[in-house]
């Protein structure tokens, strides 16, 4: 436990929002731990809580939403129980956030750089030509060409994927110690989200950030990630390192995820596909959630399975996890 | 294949399928008057407007005075405080009685002084009987009335020039003077006594006295200038702001889609040409185009309908040409277009029914918005003539009396005309958050 | 599906040097500010430029770009959505714009499309029923008492219950939705499908299943696609060719896997460095450097060449044709003449 690196440890989270029509248990028992310079892949479907998690973490679930129970300690501290004052504190100085539409954190009516300098000077005492001097560095760090005239450019005058960039650079401002970022490359296009990628790995290698990647992509965090957590219906069904979770994944789910991507599959075939749609997140059925879809499914399904690991490092929440061909 | 896979029947069903219930069928109309009831304030304001449009609807069978009938108000009831009975002139009736047969009822009608005020005059009726009684005879006097709750408006009455001899068997007579004075009371038990052997014509009259105030009719908001009760008139009123206001609205509103749509379905030019007479008609200050259009018309409702149009047709087309360019790019559209379906069918079975939720909601607001504008006007003395009485011209008419401190003349159309805006705008409050697409679920 | 049918039977569908480009003109505001001085010019999109493709029948052509590249158009184009503006298009043989009404609209409805996003493109008014069966009512395909059962059929065809024929979209999810979006294309009977990026807003574990009731659909009905997408997985997995699209130009045309084994074209390249790939090993990103020009303003000559490692004086001149650079590729690429 006492490991000088640990980052952020996430143990037994669950956010719950208590809408009209019942409550959502959109994060149920979420758990995972992140290092230095530590890359986790956060993966699900739209609805399985993966975004919500990120929310939690930073803080920002907002009525009806609500963080029911959880550990979540980021550097010894439990942000869970942290009053708004001091989250706000570590909020973008020691986490940062960066979302899928960059608009969320740019304000479209200022220039670039005083939306930088702003978000300097709310945490640190610096002169503006210090924190000038920052902002330029900062988006140099990811690649804009002639940061120091971009500096002056409003936020429409950039493309979508220069957007995504500057929207780093600011993440960056203040070196955090962990980085979330929610399907940042999902609207991009493949030769600029490789870009990005590229840029995201070499930040992440040279300042030692830790980094959670939400996305709905296996095959994004496949190449980027240390960590893989697979989330289903707010619960975490899968958590290891990435080669174990994508060569030999434990959860059926994971591995019907991973048997329907076309390049598994022989060309022209059917794609091995997973069959039927994820439960509506106010009808879950009791038990696993997957249940319904699982091809392994039997009587014992029908209550919950919890986290096991079966496997050193790779825990799975199944009765029935594939473990034959684990062993293979 | 994923049929059984939908969501709500994806329950741990052990029996067959085919129990499933019956798949629950929400019409997006039904979802809109959920989501409408979310909001207590919206149900509230629509329950005052569905009570306000009950009111102007049955108007002419529900108030208590018809404010058009000239004949059904009288100047004496002018400006009198809420809460005031009607007012009559003091009725007098000279009956004269003819001869008597014993025994036999005489009906007297009254001759004179009947007012067309008092709606209770004509039922009225005095029937003398000479009947013999143990102590001698006597003429019987009754009063009658028709409707027989008439009678309670019977307040005083005269017996002048009976002959020397009889007496009246209740009643006051006069020091020296031969006039008995009776109450309403005293016609309970009235009779004129014939002294014995007395075998003269009797000759007298009976002056009857009605009261001054109608315990059955109350002024509960007073009455304006003319004598007219307010709350009628403020029936009535609202009726013709409602429908002024209804009316300019939907034609503006048929005018105004119609060239929006235009606008965007076939852009360029007719979209140039469209969009900048909105334009140029939306530079105007509204009131200013109305005042000038009226001036030029001159006073009528057809004339401020028309006026109320030319002012607001073209909020209406702004929003359904932006609703339709939203619209027309959707792949919808483009899937119509794909199997080849006609281009009337496009813009009406396709685009129309998804452009109107923003223009209904522009038009409750402009029809609040043209009943505020029709109030200005007849305020101004340049909307509605004066038969036919708005809200602006109640208000209108009350304002000089203001200062007075005949206030209910003004205030009780002005807080008439606040509550139904105030209930229009609390509805299209509601309508615009329910049928905004950004907020859309 | 080689070569040797080519000559036989004409392609199902076959585009000659279309092109399409889009002009915003200037309003009055605009020719005025002119006039005082100012210098605003009409914007033109040579969104689609210059395409010849032929599409054999029983084929799925795959085609791949990056946004704005013009694939959109160009399926629009093929659908009878977007007029082209330069340019012919032959259906088994005829000249779409030559055609009578009766004949254009017969061939309108042969070539049919479905589109990405799935809650936009069906009516939100309309029930799942009349979605599908207002063309076949309208256009007389099918009498009016067998309406309904046609409808249920065409709801069996994309697996879905059809006692939900009742219900409104807004109560399906992604993937059914999609599926009534098939089924409203399959009810007019059409032999050609232009699928624009029609799985790439589903869920993952969805795409499979849509992906599958595809290539189903393809057996059960003959049918002949143009599949749309930027996604490089599903193309490979489901076309028989594959033509790749930048800016507006297509530049490289191969069979599936001769394109994937040895892309020619160095954009075509720089796209499957790029392809995230579902194998857990560090990759080093190596990104192809700046970014997708403005269509505004596309490059001189060769539209890749401010972005291609390899590009020469020629390529910043003049544009390349697109040639057969073997039996059945073609590249529109310079380097390709100094071998």
């Amino acid at each position: 436990m006492a490991n000088g690196n640990r980052i952020l440890e996430v143990e037994g989270l669950r956010t719950h929002f208590f809408t009209k029509a019942g409550v959502v248990k959109s994060v149920d028992d979420v758990s995972f731990t992140l290092d230095r310079g530590q890359v986790l892949g956060l993966v699900g479907e739209s609805g399985s809580g993966k975004s919500v998690t990120g929310f939690s973490i930073m803080g920002l679930v907002d009525p009806p939403g609500r963080v029911v129970a959880g550990r979540i300690v980021f550097r010894g501290t439990d942000l869970a129980h942290l009053d708004e004052e001091a989250m706000r504190a570590i909020r973008g100085r020691r986490i940062a956030m960066i979302f899928q539409d960059p608009m969320m954190t740019l304000n479209p009516v200022l220039r670039i750089d005083t939306q930088m300098i702003e978000a300097l000077q709310a945490h640190e005492q610096i002169s503006d030509d210090d924190a000038r001097a920052r902002a330029r560095d900062a988006l140099g760090q990811v690649g804009i060409p002639s940061p120091e005239q971009r500096l002056k450019a409003y936020p429409h005058q950039f493309s979508g994927g220069m957007r995504q960039r500057v929207a780093i650079a600011i993440a960056l401002l203040h070196h955090p110690d962990l980085i979330i970022a929610d399907e940042p490359t999902t609207a991009l296009d493949v030769t600029i989200q490789g870009q990005i990628l590229y840029e995201v790995q070499k930040l992440v290698r040279e300042q030692g950030t830790a980094l959670i990647w939400i996305t709905h992509d296996l095959s994004v965090v496949a190449g980027l990630a240390d960590e893989i957590c697979v989330m289903y219906a707010g619960r975490a069904v899968e958590t290891g390192h990435v080669a174990d979770v994508i060569e030999r994944p434990l959860h059926p789910y994971t591995r019907g995820l991973i048997n329907s991507v076309p390049s598994r599959n022989p060309r022209g075939q059917p794609l091995r596909q997973i069959q039927g749609v994820a439960p509506t997140p106010l009808k879950l059925p009791p038990g696993c959630a997957f249940q319904d879809r699982c091809p392994r499914a039997d009587a014992r399904c029908h209550s919950m399975p919890e986290l096991s690991q079966p496997v050193a490092g790779h825990s799975v929440r199944c009765f029935r996890p594939h473990l034959e061909e684990a062993a293979a | 294949m994923t049929t059984a896979a939908e969501p709500h029947s994806a329950a741990p069903a052990a029996s067959p399928v085919e129990a499933a219930p019956e798949p629950r069928t929400v019409s997006p109309f039904r979802r809109f008057v959920d989501d409408f009831a979310e909001s207590k304030v919206a149900v509230f304001g629509l329950v005052v407007l569905v009570g306000i449009i009950v009111l102007a609807v049955f108007a002419p069978w529900i108030a208590p005075q018809d404010p058009y009938d000239l004949t059904d108000f009288h100047e004496r009831d002018a400006r009198l405080p809420p809460g005031s009975e009607r007012l009559f002139d003091a009725q007098t009736f000279t009956v004269t009685v003819p001869d008597l047969v014993p025994g036999q009822a005489v009906a007297i009608d009254a001759e004179e002084g009947v007012s067309v005020s008092n709606p209770f005059v004509d039922g009225l009726t005095v029937s003398a009987v000479l009947e013999e009684t143990s102590d001698g005879r006597q003429i019987r006097l009754e009063v009658a009335a028709d409707p027989a709750e008439a009678l309670g408006l019977l307040e005083a009455a005269q017996l002048e020039d009976l002959p020397r001899g009889p007496t009246l068997t209740s009643g006051e007579k006069h020091a020296f003077r031969n006039l008995w004075t009776l109450t309403a009371e005293d016609f309970q038990d009235l009779a004129i006594v014939l002294p014995e052997g007395f075998d003269d014509e009797i000759d007298f009259r009976l002056r009857l006295t009605t009261s001054e105030t109608d315990p059955g009719f109350t002024y509960w908001l007073g009455t304006d200038a003319q004598g007219r009760d307010m709350l009628s008139a403020m029936m009535y009123g609202l009726r013709t702001s409602l429908s002024v206001g209804v009316m300019s609205g939907f034609f503006a509103l048929l005018i105004g889609m119609s060239l929006g749509l235009t606008a965007a379905y076939f852009g360029g030019r007719v979209d140039s040409l469209i969009m900048r007479i909105v334009d140029l008609q939306l530079g105007f200050p509204t009131i200013l185009v109305a005042l000038m259009l009226l001036a030029i018309l001159g006073r009528g409702v057809d004339k401020v309908i028309f006026a109320l149009i030319i002012v607001q047709w073209a909020y209406y087309a702004r929003t359904a040409r932006s609703a339709a360019l939203v619209e027309r790019r959707k792949e919808y559209i483009e899937a119509a277009a794909c199997l080849a379906l006609s281009t009337r069918r496009i813009i009406f079975r396709h685009l129309l029914p998804n452009c109107l939720p923003p223009v209904i909601v522009v038009g409750t607001v402009q029809v609040a918005n043209a009943i505020a504008l029709e109030a200005t006007l007849s305020f101004l003395g340049i909307g509605l003539p004066l038969t036919k009485p708005s809200l602006g011209l109640l208000i209108s008419n009350g304002f000089d009396y203001l200062l007075a401190g005949k206030y209910w003349i003004s205030v009780y159309p002005g807080v008439a005309l606040l509550i139904t805006i105030v209930s229009i705008n609390l509805v299209g409050d509601q309508l615009r958050d329910v049928l905004n697409p950004r907020l859309q679920r | 599906m080689t070569s040797a049918a080519e000559t036989e039977a004409p392609p199902i569908v076959a585009l000659e040097g279309v092109g399409k480009r889009f002009v915003k003109r200037l309003d009055v505001a605009m020719k005025l500010a002119n006039m005082l001085g100012s210098d605003l010019r009409e914007e033109v999109v040579q969104a689609v430029d210059d395409v010849h493709m032929a599409v054999r029948e029983g084929e799925v052509v795959g085609l791949v770009g990056e946004s704005g590249c013009g694939k959109s158009t160009l399926g629009r184009v093929v659908a009878g959505v977007h007029r082209a503006t330069s340019g012919r298009m032959l259906y088994r043989g005829d000249d779409v714009s030559h055609l009578g009404d009766r004949a254009a609209r017969d061939v309108r409805l042969k070539i049919q499309m479905i589109f990405q996003d799935p809650m936009s493109s069906l009516n939100p008014r309309f029930r799942v029923a009349d979605i599908i069966g207002e063309a076949p009512k309208v256009h007389g395909i099918v009498g009016r008492g067998e309406l309904d059962g046609y409808v249920d059929e065409m709801m069996r065809h994309v697996g879905l219950d059809a006692s939900y024929k009742r219900r409104y979209p807004h109560q399906f999810s992604g993937g059914q939705r999609q599926r009534i979006g098939i089924a409203r294309a399959l009810a007019v009977k059409p032999e050609f499908l232009v699928c624009d990026e029609a799985v790439a807003a589903l869920d993952v574990s969805i795409q499979a299943q849509v992906l599958n009731l595809f290539m189903r659909l393809r057996e059960d009905f003959g049918l002949t696609y143009l599949f749309i997408s930027h996604d490089l997985g599903v193309v490979e997995h489901l076309s028989d060719r594959v033509m790749i699209m930048y800016l507006g130009r297509i530049v490289e045309e191969a069979p599936t896997e001769a394109l994937f084994a040895t892309p020619n074209h160095p954009y075509t390249q720089a796209l499957l460095a790029e392809v995230p790939r579902l194998e857990a090993k560090r990759r080093a990103y190596t990104p192809v450097k700046g970014e997708i020009p403005s269509p505004l303003n596309p490059p001189s000559g060769c539209h890749f060449h401010p972005r291609c490692p390899h590009a020469l004086q020629r390529c910043r001149d003049e544009a390349p044709v697109l040639r057969e650079i073997a039996p059945g590729r073609r590249s529109a690429c310079h380097l390709n003449d100094r071998a």
